[in-house]
């Protein structure tokens, strides 16, 4: 649901700590018709560049909180509201070029009334401007 | 022309890619469906429409809820809730976990002046029968939603019949979905399955045999006969979701009722929905006189997110609703 949309437009930039770009960020929507909190989101994987991410590398932040995408499971006070962006920040020791970036996005969420878990996948190209 | 009570009003849930692209926010929503639409219930997912409010609003959003009621002149119908009893990834919540999230929504949408919530068919109807004291408490009625696949020709409707009768409750009932009285597959979603490379003589075949009511078995195996794709079988499987209800079946069930989700896939310019039964369900409510909501609930532009650059005009969907309603009532 929603996957033209989930993909944030122009929300590609750099990650910095201080002046060092440490890696990069973009947004996403959630793939569903309302906002969850944090530990019903089952699985993210994404792909930038043909790069699949390491997830050890990824945080996640909602609502102005950040977590490890490890901890999100135990998050039950912080929700990722409907239509709100949360920010993906990937760290990666090289910075990527500057140029179109090719996100491959897969998202899923426990819904308790869906029989099976399947994710929600979107694909977009966003413009790195380093 | 039929004599009804029937109220109307809009479920939020209508106007949600507005939202969610930011075309409107909650205020507007009210306003649209008070303005345009010119109905004045108002239906909302806590979970979708109040940010930073669920479960626990702020005071100040309590006031502004209000001062919005009071504003537009509407009135809060029904709460729509979840039980997400699968929260955690390694176990399922106990019934006691789940009634406490039935408690949290009941409370929440009495100090939001909701009359009932919306739980979904799958809350078990033991722990139903645990909240009914909470309920009472917060003189919040928990109504459980007739949603396709399920039936109101079923044990699981009767069961809750029997626990309404059993217990003498006037807090547990239904919220029919008229998703039970769809026809045919929707066909915002019959054109999609075609975008995405569905035969479109296979699509009619199938289309042609849910009205006909022909078994499933029967209409896949011709499908397959006729070369359908992923696409088709995609389709025929949700076509597999459909079972016409007998309008007639919502008599018996009336005095339990306490609201209504008009669902509808489609209004065109003439203000029809080709895909539910609208005619028969209305004229069956109005003579037997249902006093609560029917609360329009737009599910059309999911068909659509494959689109680029075309958003259809929700507000303008409930309109057409609306004059169709108010069409087949005689109003």
């Amino acid at each position: 649901m929603y996957e033209k949309y989930i993909i944030c437009e122009k929300s590609m930039r750099p990650l910095k700590e201080g002046n060092r770009v440490v890696g990069y960020q973009f947004d996403i929507k959630i793939p569903y018709y309302r906002g969850v909190f944090l530990c019903m989101i089952h699985e993210l994987k994404f792909v930038v560049n043909g790069e699949t991410i390491d997830n050890r590398n990824v945080k996640f932040t909602a609502s102005g909180y950040t977590f490890d995408y490890d901890e999100l499971d135990t998050v039950t006070g912080h929700r990722w509201e409907f239509g709100q962006p949360a920010t993906i920040s990937v760290r990666r020791k090289t910075p990527l070029l500057p140029g179109p970036c090719r996100i491959h996005a897969e998202i899923t969420i426990r819904i308790p009334y869906m029989p099976v878990l399947a994710p929600t996948i979107a694909d977009k190209t966003l413009y790195y401007e380093g | 022309m039929i004599s009804n009570q029937i109220k109307r009003g809009v479920s939020l849930y209508s106007l949600q890619e507005e939202y969610y692209t930011g075309k409107m926010n909650l205020e507007d929503c009210i306003a649209a469906t008070a303005n345009t639409v010119g109905v004045k219930g108002i239906e909302v997912i806590a979970e979708q429409m109040f940010p930073g409010n669920y479960p626990e609003p702020t005071d100040e959003f309590v006031e502004r809820w209000f001062g919005w009621m009071n504003k537009y002149g509407t009135t809060p119908t029904c709460m729509d809730a979840f039980l997400d009893y699968t929260m955690f990834r390694n176990r399922l919540l106990t019934d006691k976990e789940q009634a406490d999230l039935i408690a949290r929504d009941l409370k929440l949408a009495a100090k939001l002046g909701f009359t009932c919530i919306r739980s979904l068919c799958i809350t078990p109807l033991h722990i139903l029968e645990a909240c009914l004291p909470i309920a009472e408490k917060y003189n919040v009625i928990i109504g459980l939603e007739i949603h396709a696949p399920y039936s109101i020709d079923s044990k699981w409707a009767t069961d809750l019949v029997t626990l309404i009768e059993r217990t003498g409750t006037k807090f547990a009932a239904f919220i029919p979905d008229f998703g039970i009285f769809a026809m045919r597959p929707p066909t915002v979603n019959v054109e999609r399955a075609i975008r995405f490379g569905a035969n479109a003589n296979v699509c009619e075949f199938i289309v042609r045999s849910v009205k006909e009511r022909v078994p499933m078995d029967k209409m896949e195996a011709q499908a397959i006969k006729m070369g359908a794709n992923q696409q088709d079988l995609g389709l025929l499987r949700s076509a597999g979701m459909i079972r016409y209800n007998q309008p007639e079946w919502l008599i018996p069930i009336m005095p339990y009722i306490c609201h209504i989700h008009a669902k509808f896939y489609e209004m065109t310019e003439e203000c029809v929905e080709p895909s539910i039964d609208y005619a028969n369900p209305l004229r069956i409510l109005a003579e037997h006189g249902y006093s609560g909501y029917l609360s329009s609930e737009y599910e059309g532009q999911r068909a659509y997110h494959d689109v680029e650059g075309f958003m259809p005009d929700s507000v303008e969907q409930c309109r057409r609703q609306h004059v169709m309603i108010r069409r087949m009532l005689g109003e």
